[in-house]
This record gives C-alpha cells, sequence and structure tokens, in this order.
C-alpha cells in the first residue's frame, strides 16, 4: 500500500466533511446541490485512489458507474424542483 | 512505510464510519426535506465506498447506481410533485430571494417521553447487537469455504453471482417478481405528471444526455457481461441502463414512449418469465425446480442475467417515469 | 529509491491534484454567492480528477485500465460541466443575486 496514496485518500475524505457545512449552510437549494456535485467528483477520486490502494483494478468499473449517475440528480432537480414558469416570464410563484 | 499506511485506512475507516452515523442521525432529523434528500445522496455516495472497504464490490456498484443515483433521483421527484400539491406551504406570493423554508415540511414533532423512549430502545438494541458481535468466537465461520468447494458445479467463476443465481436462486426471482409488482401497483395508482416537468430548452441538456445515453448502454452491457467472473450483474447493468434512459428522458430527447404497449409489458415481464422458465426446464432435465444441472447451468445463468437485465432497467425506468397517460388524452401514444 | 520515472511522475500528478480539491472546497465554502462557488467546484471536478487519472493511468497495469481511468475522467468532464452550466443557468433566471463587491 502505497502511503502517498492513503493520505491522498483521506485528504479527499476530508474535503467531502468540510464540504458537508456548505450542504447545512447554503442559502440556495443551488448551493446544497452544487455540494452533492461536487462530491460526486471527489467521490470519484476517492474510487480510483482506493483502486490502487486496494489493489482492486474493478473498482473502476464503480467509479464509471458513479460518474454515470452523477448527472441526473441535478437534472431531476432542476427541472422539477427549482423551475422557473416560462409563462410569467419570471419567477413562479409556488416554486422556493 | 505499511504500518504507517495501515493506520492511516484504519483512520479513513473511522471517519467514514462516523460520518454514515453523523448523516443518518441529521437527515433523520431534519424538517427541511430538500436538505435531507440532498444528505441521502451524500449517505450514499459514502455508503458505497464503505462498501468498498467491506471488501463488497458487487453492493457498491449497486449503492452507487441505485443509492446515490436512482433513489436520489425518485425522491426529488417525488420532493417536486409535493410541491405542487394544493395542502404545501406555498401558496403565498414569493417575496425576497427564494428559501428553502418553503418546501414542504415534516409533520409533528415528537413529545420528550416520545424521545426518551425511542433512545432506550435504541440502547437497548446496540448493546444486544454488540454483545453478540462480540461473543462470536473468531475466527469467523461464513459459508466461504463451502461456497468455494461448490463453485465449479453452479458455472459461475464469480462466487456472488453464483450464489445469487444458482445456490440462492429462488430468492432472486422473488426479488425480481417483487420488483415486478411494484410496477403493476404503480400502474394501478393512476395517471400522474410526467418528470420531465418544465422545459429548460437549452441544447447543452439534449447533447450531454445524448452522449452519455449509449455509454451507459454499452458499461450496463459490459458490467452484465462481467457479472460471470468479477463484479457485475444483472441488478447493476439493469439500474445502470435505466439510468441512461432517465438521461434521455430528462434530456428533452424525442422518442416514442408507448406505455402500456404489448412490447413494454414484454419486456418488463420477460426476466421473471425466463427466469421461472429456466427453473422448470431445471424440472425438465431431471431436478428439482431451479435446481440447473452442471452443464447447462452456464447457459441458463447466461440467459436468464440478460433477460432480468433489461427487465429490471424497465422496471427501473417505468418507475421513475410513472404512469398511464390521463384519460383524456389519445390513449396509447405519447411523444416524450 | 527505485529510479522508475512512470510511479514518481504518477505520485507527483496525484499530489498535484490536491491543491485544486482543496481549492474546490475552499471555495465552495468561502466564496459569496452561487455563481463563484460553480466556478470553484469546477476545477475540481476537471483538473482535480483529471491529474487523479493521469497519475494512476501512468502506473496502471494495462492499457485497459489507463483507458478506463480516461474514460471516468472524460465522462465526468461532460457530466459536470453540463450540470454546472444549467445549474448556473437555472440560478440566474430564478434571480439568485450576483455578488457585487462592496464599496
Amino acid at each position: 500500500m502505497s502511503l502517498v496514496y492513503v493520505a491522498v485518500a483521506l485528504i479527499l475524505l476530508l474535503t467531502i466533511l468540510a464540504g458537508l457545512i456548505r450542504i447545512v449552510r447554503g442559502p440556495t437549494p443551488a448551493d446544497r446541490m452544487l455540494a452533492g456535485q461536487l462530491f460526486g467528483s471527489t467521490g470519484v477520486a476517492l474510487l480510483l485512489i482506493l483502486s490502487s490502494v486496494l489493489r482492486v483494478p474493478m473498482l473502476l468499473d464503480t467509479a464509471l458507474v458513479l460518474v454515470l449517475v452523477a448527472q441526473t440528480a441535478i437534472l431531476v432537480f432542476l427541472r422539477n424542483l427549482w423551475t422557473v414558469s416560462r409563462e410569467k416570464g419570471g419567477e413562479d410563484a409556488s416554486e422556493p | 512505510m505499511e504500518e504507517a499506511a495501515i493506520v492511516g485506512m484504519k483512520i479513513f475507516d473511522g471517519v467514514i464510519a462516523c460520518m454514515l452515523v453523523w448523516l443518518a442521525w441529521r437527515l433523520s432529523t431534519l424538517r427541511d426535506l430538500f436538505q435531507a434528500v440532498v444528505l441521502f445522496i451524500v449517505f450514499g455516495l459514502i455508503m458505497a465506498v464503505a462498501w468498498v472497504r467491506l471488501g463488497a464490490l458487487d453492493v457498491a456498484l449497486a449503492e452507487a447506481a441505485i443509492g446515490a443515483g436512482l433513489s436520489g433521483a425518485l425522491f426529488l421527484l417525488a420532493l417536486g410533485r409535493m410541491m405542487r400539491e394544493p395542502g404545501a406551504k406555498n401558496g403565498a406570493e414569493l417575496k425576497g430571494p427564494p428559501s428553502t423554508r418553503d418546501l414542504p415540511e415534516k409533520g409533528n414533532r415528537t413529545s420528550f417521553m416520545g424521545h426518551v423512549f425511542l433512545l432506550g430502545f435504541v440502547l437497548v438494541l446496540t448493546s444486544t447487537l454488540g454483545g453478540v458481535l462480540f461473543s462470536i468466537p473468531l475466527p469467523a465461520q461464513s459459508l466461504r469455504a463451502k461456497i468455494f468447494a461448490e463453485i465449479g458445479n453452479s458455472g459461475i467463476g464469480h462466487p456472488v453471482t453464483a450464489v445469487l443465481l444458482n445456490f440462492r436462486g429462488y430468492d432472486t426471482l422473488l426479488e425480481i417478481a417483487v420488483m415486478l409488482l411494484g410496477v403493476v401497483v404503480l400502474w394501478s395508482l393512476g395517471a400522474s405528471r410526467s418528470p420531465q416537468g418544465v422545459l429548460l430548452d437549452d441544447p447543452i441538456l439534449g447533447a450531454s444526455a445524448r452522449l452519455m445515453a449509449p455509454i451507459s448502454i454499452v458499461v450496463a452491457g459490459y458490467l452484465l457481461w462481467s457479472g460471470g467472473d468479477s463484479p457485475g450483474g444483472a441488478f447493476q447493468a439493469g439500474a445502470v441502463m435505466a439510468m441512461g434512459g432517465i438521461l434521455l428522458v430528462l434530456g428533452e430527447v424525442r422518442f416514442r414512449f408507448v406505455p402500456m404497449s404489448s412490447g413494454l409489458r414484454s419486456v418488463l415481464a420477460a426476466g421473471l418469465v425466463v427466469f421461472l422458465g429456466t427453473g422448470i426446464s431445471a424440472m425438465g432435465m431431471g431436478g428439482r425446480f431451479l435446481e440447473y444441472p452442471r452443464d447447462w447451468a452456464g447457459t441458463l445463468i447466461v440467459l436468464v442475467e440478460l433477460a432480468a437485465g433489461v427487465s429490471i432497467a424497465a422496471i427501473l425506468l417505468i418507475l421513475f417515469m410513472g404512469d398511464k397517460p390521463d384519460q383524456e388524452t389519445s390513449p396509447g401514444d405519447r411523444v416524450i | 529509491m527505485p529510479l522508475n520515472l512512470n510511479v514518481w511522475l504518477g505520485h507527483a500528478l496525484v499530489l498535484c491534484s490536491i491543491p485544486f480539491f482543496l481549492a474546490g472546497t475552499v471555495g465552495l465554502l468561502r466564496f459569496p454567492d452561487v455563481y463563484s462557488r460553480i466556478h470553484a467546484i469546477t476545477k475540481a471536478d476537471n483538473l482535480g480528477l483529471g491529474m487523479v487519472a493521469m497519475g494512476l493511468a501512468l502506473q496502471a497495469d494495462s492499457w485497459t485500465l489507463s483507458a478506463k481511468l480516461l474514460a471516468v475522467w472524460l465522462l465526468a468532464l461532460v457530466g459536470s460541466s453540463a450540470s454546472c452550466h444549467l445549474l448556473a443557468r437555472s440560478a440566474l433566471r430564478k434571480g439568485v443575486a450576483v455578488w457585487k463587491k462592496p464599496r
């Protein structure tokens, strides 16, 4: 096991930990989804590093799956939760 | 350097464990449901890493695809639909910048005695489980040796897939049946709004969906095939394919979706039917139900995985998309 | 210390990714509005992940693994760029205020 990679894995985990603060605080919903997006990429990097640390090449498949899946949450959020009504030409009264 | 690396990984595991506990506590007690859903997605991600550390790669794959991806999307979808219900807290005109306080909140608060009771219950449960855990003699007895002894007879190289689809195939058959039942229940609930939501009207949306969706299908096929010798299999492949389909739906790519067509229903049922078929044909070849003969096991399992993978993809996609069309619109076709 | 260039370069690249991830997180926490935060996290998404992928690809055991690593990075690029762009556009339409430097 390479010590360098273990250190990198720990640092990545700590950045995820720090990013949680934005989820808790973030004033707008976009801030929270943003942090989620960052976690997705950091998680992928973490899985890649772990695949080298643990000498398990199959982890790359998990990283691949995570990458493909990371986009959908934001898209669902933008289309169904945080919407802007086109007819009223601006903010809809019933959206946050 | 080795000891330092091992200590480092122990710290890593400790941080992951603490994060899991904190995340679980926080997202259960939050009143702001949107924040809870985002934390749930993060929880799924950290859980996937935890599964990796526990050596369960198949579960990590499934957790990444379903826990962090599909479940998060479904929760957000549900939240969006809840907001448009008459009972939600959003009747008034919005003043000022958008805030999450207008999203639906959870219901009644628990009383003090309720908290005491819950705490006592959790403590009893934890101490019982802890006592059981620490009283297990080491080395722990597991079925590992027995599985590897029999794996030659199963027709599959990867032990997890062998257990799922051969040794305990009955459980998997029932799981697929339950998922199909989910679709039946969903369709009997009646019409609901399309998950497409509001039009985003942005070319980048369609472009990225058109790029990622076919790659999802290829990766799903790869996972399905490699499930024989390495982590993968029908559930993971089906989930990834479903996510690709969801990307297409959200990406405003036009395709024909005929909700109750016989083609769709055949695909949905295919997994269960093929699985039952192989089980019955195993009886025909001189065994009991689902007892695959040694020479045919590999082929039968590949057949089942193929059918189940496609079925599961269709089931998960339908669970996301909903419903029958409204009765007023033209029956049958719906162009998305 | 063995003078294996691949291993050295690989480790160096992975180490170089850390400042980008840190910058992304610090930016996420400290920048004043949504738009600048989006700007910050894309650095982590693109360069941070890219350096990790490149560093690991240099030390991979086979070409297949390197290709997979490259594919992961490229897909992450496409996904995160599209998502962040759409997020920023929606935020603009929703009227989220752009931060102005106070005089």
